[in-house]
């Protein structure tokens, strides 16, 4: 018997040892993709950072250079999908509530809402065409899943377009003075050219609703109704 | 934040990772003594084969053939075939042997397997008995090598032998091919603990005189070899598992026979169990009871909660494969391969998953080397995943459903 518990013992030793290297590979290979997140938002930062003072040293003279038509504005439009895509993974991964994943959505929204400004005060003073929607979106919603496999193949096709990821349980300040200004309840909201779309819009019908933005390259004359659940509001910011 | 599904997962892993180190550690230990190479048999008492039929008629001809054929000496070998009320021509053919005078033919009324063996019981005149199943094929030297585990261990008792698939056809015993080889690397284990769960009715060889001590045979919820290892080893009989004697069974060759007999296994094991519940955890009965029968028990509930994660993660996929289709159309569900490991599932639970599997296939290879079987088909295995991750909770649920709300279990033929 002596010997027996020995061996019962020692096998849980093994066991232990076995099942903490499982914990400790996914720890590493967490904190990897933590850090592969935060570098991603620190390009972002930078890139605003960069937008931001080219504005400011053309805002002393006028608007005869454009701002937004560069390369690397449309780098960023894919860096803001490309993070969102990624923190929603990290998501499931982790848990909604893990420290870090937090932590980044927090800064990338500011990011993201100081970004947008910007972008508006660029369009109203110089008045260049650059098209961005403000999406409002919450975990545990499929309409807001579809919506974002809509909004990330869009951007994919029309990478002039800026998408601005908003999670709306994301409590931060920022956030909710956007959600009050918008008036925005429930996700997936966007605001386009100042209105407000509740509920879920397909591709199509984001094509019409900005044919602008988003032309359709065969020439199609379908009328697309509007599903049930979706109200349309105007509301200026001011 | 750890949710409690997760705990539980993880206490079930835990466990299930327990059984398969303990396996392991057991195997390294003992690997020398497994490889040595085979003694050559010198060992021959007489012997007494007990062959309870019913409804046998189309291959109880083979099982005695196959028994005649063994490479031991004529004269120490002597078979009993009890007719258990076959409805069939059972009791017609087994005419032919009415000359033989090896061979004992008995008649009784149907009265179960148990009844079947026992019936036979005051018949046998030799030391050893050996349960012999009438759909089973004896491999020539496996009662030659089975013998010689009495020869080294003068104290043993029982010896369950060894069973595989004879020439799986079906995708279903292709299926059963894998577990039972898988099983015969575990039972081995067992045995080598002195933990054996089942010394399997279609081959074991038993000394007469443990056999009368524990009182024969009982009902036992229709799964009479069960039952009569517990007693066995509560009664601090010696019971041993010998992997190189080698039966054959074809297998039930249909889902819905793998389905009734696996039934009455699960059936037969819950009931025996609960009526033995004493010997869980109890040291006084060594490993069986602290290894052999919590472990078999934890595996009840670890099945269901892997069938259940299984469906739910299925479920989940589905939905979202459901949502990109209604978001972006059929095309969208075209998989297009990006190697970005940033979207590589490197959860505990993966990790976890990924370490299970391992042993799992682990056990069937460790249990292809004892075994010496030379090949083994991965389209097999393929099998043996599908059907038992799919079948194993179901017939459990049913024979916890039959358990809870008194409904009886057949042979199921």
């Amino acid at each position: 018997m002596q010997s027996e518990t020995k061996r019962y013992f020692i096998v849980f030793i093994i066991t232990s040892i076995i099942f903490g290297l499982a914990f400790w590979a996914s720890s590493i290979f967490s904190s990897n993709k933590i850090s592969q997140l935060q570098e991603i938002q620190e390009q972002i930062a930078i890139d605003i950072l960069s937008t931001e003072t080219r504005y400011a040293l053309l805002e002393q003279t006028s608007c005869v250079h454009s701002v937004t038509s560069l390369e690397e504005e449309q780098g960023l439009s894919r860096e803001l999908n490309d993070l969102a895509r990624r923190l929603k993974f990290m998501e499931s991964q982790l848990s909604p509530e893990d420290e870090d994943v937090l932590f980044i959505k927090k800064y990338y929204s500011l990011l993201q809402i100081k970004d947008y400004l910007l972008m508006e005060e660029i369009k109203d003073r110089c008045g260049e065409n650059l098209f961005t929607i403000l999406y409002f979106h919450q975990g545990d919603c499929d309409d807001c899943q579809k919506q974002s496999l809509v909004l990330d193949e869009l951007v994919s096709q029309y990478p002039e377009t800026r998408v601005y990821w908003l999670d709306k349980d994301v409590n931060t300040p920022a956030i909710q003075t956007m959600l009050s200004i918008f008036g925005i309840s429930q996700g997936p909201t966007m605001v386009i050219n100042d209105k407000t779309y509740e509920g879920f819009y397909t591709f199509e019908q984001l094509q019409e609703i900005a044919p602008e933005a988003f032309p359709v390259e065969k020439e199609e004359d379908t009328i697309v109704k509007p599903q049930t659940g979706q109200t349309e509001t105007t509301k200026q910011i001011n | 934040m750890t949710s409690v599904a997760d705990i539980v997962f993880y206490v079930f892993i835990f466990l299930a990772l327990y059984v398969q180190v303990f396996f392991l550690v057991t195997y390294l230990e003992k690997r020398s003594f497994l490889k040595k190479k085979l003694q050559n048999p010198d060992y021959f008492p007489l012997i007494t084969f007990i062959v309870p039929c019913y409804n046998e008629q189309d291959s109880v001809v083979s099982t005695v053939n196959s028994i005649k054929a063994i490479e031991y000496p004529k004269e120490a070998i002597s078979i009993i075939l009890v007719n258990d009320g076959s409805r069939d021509k059972t009791w017609e053919i087994l005419q032919q042997y009415k000359n033989d005078s090896s061979i004992l033919l008995l008649n009784k009324e149907n009265g179960g397997k148990h009844s079947a063996l026992n019936f036979a019981l005051p018949y046998v005149k030799t030391d050893f008995v050996c349960s012999f199943d009438a759909d089973t094929a004896i491999v020539p030297d496996a009662l030659a090598r089975a013998m010689m585990y009495f020869k080294n261990d003068p104290e043993l008792d029982a010896l369950g032998g060894a069973v595989l698939i004879e020439e799986p056809k079906t995708i279903i015993q292709k299926a059963q091919s894998i577990e039972y080889q898988m099983f015969s690397y575990s039972k081995k284990m067992l045995g080598l603990l002195g933990g054996v769960l089942v010394v399997p009715g279609a081959f074991s060889v038993f000394k007469k005189q443990a056999l009368l001590d524990v009182g024969g045979y009982r009902h036992a919820h229709l799964l009479e070899d069960l039952e009569l290892t517990y007693r066995m080893q509560v009664a601090g009989k010696k019971v041993s598992h010998s992997h190189d004697a080698f039966v054959y069974t074809k297998g039930p060759a249909s889902l819905n026979a793998l389905f009734k007999q696996r039934l009455r296994w699960s059936y037969g094991y819950i009931n025996n169990t609960f009526d033995y519940k004493n010997a869980i955890l109890n040291k006084k009965y060594g490993n069986f009871g602290m290894f052999t029968l919590p472990m078999t028990i934890i595996a009840y509930p670890a099945i269901l909660q892997i069938f259940v994660l299984f469906w739910y993660n299925a479920i989940q996929l589905f939905n979202e494969k459901y949502i990109q289709y209604q978001a972006l159309g059929a095309e969208s569900l075209i998989p297009t391969f990006s190697l970005d490991f940033f979207f590589v599932d490197t959860t505990v639970s993966a990790f976890l998953t990924i370490l299970l599997f391992g042993s799992i296939f682990l056990g069937i290879y460790l249990g292809k080397q004892i075994s010496h079987i030379r090949r083994v088909s991965l389209r097999s295995i393929f099998w043996f995943v599908v059907v038992y991750s799919m079948m194993v909770p179901l017939w459990t649920l049913k024979a916890l459903y039959n358990t809870i709300f008194g409904k009886t279990t057949s042979w199921g033929r």
